[in-house]
């Protein structure tokens, strides 16, 4: 009796064991399908040939033709060198802002760590304190830059470029800690050995945090990389300047027909996302390693 | 957003993460310290004139007639802006669209939350794998997920075929509300993948002793998430949601792609594309009306402040209590 009853628990158990794991990859593998399911339908899009979506509307078996690439790539269509110039105009547009901005925050967090000098702690308070205030001029900005003469022209770039170049208080507090924790007896070792305040930079902090710098790096770019609004706000009257976010939505714009042209839409929007995306792949590992250092420790 | 969401996360990794000490040194090193007031201060220049420059110019502005493309127009104008702006219905109407989307932070926390429980239940294969795909909706950009899900979303699209309807969705007069739940989604979609590596990650640090302890107890599967897991990771959840509350309020280029400002002047029917920052683009750019613009940028960041300051005090008791 009781070694039925002990089988007849053993069997309960595992059968609700087998359904707690099925409901479990069930859910995973319905919010799987939600992330991926927009993916395939703009590249089923992508491939559909205009007059069928006209015709017939989304096919998920679509008559496969190049049609929406061809005409992107069509030079006489302008689309491409429209975001190819667009792409090349984000990359030294992200470039410069992100690349200067973790150089000078980097350095102002190595000062912070690793060196003394008269008011080092009240400066690096009122670091902290400015990290936090929450105000910001967003969009209104513009007066400002207007009045510097940075809104006209060519120079409406500035706006985008030159303020990330400082560096930011927030990106200061993130690299600090990594900074720290360098050992202290390897700079004063390279200090004996006759290395400056740069070259200890240089050559001794970045590569033995090179982590952090990769890590901010990545996430500044991918951050540039997508930003819009001040880049419809100062460049869009200046098409030489387009970003790839602003050349994308002046694409689709320009294609306003409803239910025409989506598949030269959907592939301009892969064409503007491949960039990054095949970036993430090559280095999701410091992207997901940052987001959970942030997670232990939140 | 993301600037802001490292920098609240990097104020926490300051206080735990071991470091060595660093010798006091009272030898002068003149020629070091004016490299390191340098290094220090450029950010501090930065701040003063990217920063705190403009935000002194656009209070200034509030008071005033201020064209937008002419900063020289700027002519006082006493409060004439303010008296506008508590006649207006209409950025109470913005207002109410931006609050709307901002729910979309808090569904998607929720999402993240269970799919990272998930993610976490002992052996689930691929988990590696998935965390990465689930991130990468989150690297793309607004512009480009905007105008994927506006091909969803044609008349023709494949939700209207999966519905058997013909609506069509981001500009139905008689429901104008499509539009705002139409954008809600295209800002829901993305926005799970960075809490859910957070949360795996928090989840993973919660001390299994506190479960084997409740499971002495008889707590189910249920209880133990309700009374551990969640205490344990409030701290975590409060940064989410301040990330999400400031960038739900925040709003724009999803709105701006979706509902196109049309040619009677109305973002989508009845503007329920119209968020905050999209309206404060609106009066800045087709009327060139800054002074009005800084008053509601003015009112927003207050607006702002007030649920980031009953967040960041509900974080830091949720802190103590499991300090």
């Amino acid at each position: 009796m009781n070694a039925v009853r002990k089988r007849n628990d053993a069997w309960h158990a595992k059968a609700a064991r087998i359904a707690g794991r099925a409901a479990l990859y069930f859910v995973l593998l319905l919010y799987t399908v939600w992330v991926l399911a927009p993916f395939l339908i703009i590249i089923l899009v992508s491939f559909e040939p205009d007059l069928q979506f006209a015709r017939e509307g989304f096919q998920w078996w679509p008559d496969w033709s190049i049609e929406g690439y061809t005409m992107l790539f069509d030079p006489e269509n302008e689309f491409i060198s429209l975001l190819g110039t667009g792409f090349i105009n984000s990359l030294w547009q992200t470039l410069i802002p992100t690349v200067g901005g973790l150089f000078v925050s980097g350095l102002a967090a190595y000062a912070y760590a690793k060196w003394e000098f008269p008011g080092k702690s009240k400066l690096f308070a009122l670091c902290l304190l400015l990290m936090t205030v929450p105000l910001n001029a967003g969009l209104t900005s513009y007066l400002f830059y207007n009045a510097l003469g940075w809104t006209r022209g060519g120079a409406a770039v500035l706006p985008i470029i030159i303020p990330g170049i400082f560096g930011s208080m927030g990106t200061i507090f993130l690299i600090y800690p990594y900074v720290k924790a360098v050992p202290t007896g390897i700079v004063e070792a390279a200090r004996i050995d006759g290395m400056g305040f740069m070259g200890i930079y240089c050559r001794v902090i970045v590569p033995l945090s090179a982590p952090v710098f990769v890590a901010q790096f990545l996430f500044g770019f991918v951050g540039g990389y997508n930003n819009y609004s001040s880049a419809l706000l100062y460049l869009l009257g200046n098409e030489d300047l387009w970003t790839m976010q602003l050349a994308l939505s002046q694409l689709i714009d320009g294609l306003t027909e409803s239910g025409a042209w989506l598949n030269v839409k959907c592939a301009a929007a892969i064409f503007s996302m491949l960039p990054l995306i095949v970036l993430f792949c090559f280095s999701q590992r410091y992207f997901i390693e940052n987001v959970s250092a942030g997670g232990v420790k939140g | 957003m993301m600037e802001q969401e490292r920098v609240l996360t990097g104020e926490r990794l300051e206080e735990t993460v071991p470091v060595s000490p660093v010798k006091k040194r009272k030898r002068p090193f003149r020629r070091e310290w004016l490299w390191c007031y340098l290094a220090v201060g450029l950010p501090f220049f930065g701040f003063v004139f990217f920063n705190a420059a403009p935000i002194v110019i656009s209070f200034a502005s509030m008071f005033c007639d201020a064209n937008t493309y002419d900063f020289g127009s700027m002519q006082w104008n006493g409060f004439a802006n303010f008296v506008e702006f508590f006649h207006d219905g209409k950025f109470l109407h913005t207002l109410g669209i931006t609050f709307w989307l901002t729910c979309a932070q808090f569904v998607s926390l929720a999402i993240a939350i269970v799919v990272a429980a998930l993610l976490n239940a002992e052996r689930v294969r691929g988990s590696k794998v998935l965390k990465v795909i689930y991130f990468i909706p989150y690297i793309c950009s607004g512009v480009a997920i905007a105008v994927m899900w506006s091909i969803i979303f044609e008349r023709q699209g494949v939700l209207n075929q999966l519905l058997g309807t013909e609506f069509t969705w981001l500009n139905d007069s008689a429901h104008p509300q499509f539009l705002t739940w139409a954008i809600f989604v295209v800002i829901l979609w993305p926005a799970p993948g960075y809490g859910i590596i957070m949360y795996t990650a928090a989840l993973k640090g919660v001390d299994t002793a506190l479960y084997e302890a409740a499971e002495l107890d008889g707590a189910n599967a249920f209880h133990k998430f309700w009374n551990i897991t969640l205490p344990m990771i409030a701290p975590m959840t409060y940064f989410l949601v301040l990330a999400g509350v400031t960038s739900g309020f925040a709003t724009f280029d999803q709105a701006t792609i979706l509902a196109p400002v049309s040619w009677t002047g109305t973002a989508g029917p009845e503007d329920a594309g119209l968020t905050v920052q999209y309206y404060i683009y609106y009066e800045m750019t087709e009327f060139g009306n800054m002074g009005y613009a800084s008053v509601i940028q003015w009112a927003m960041m207050i607006i702002t402040l007030i649920p980031c300051t009953i967040i960041m005090k509900l974080r830091k008791r949720a802190e103590e209590n499991i300090g």
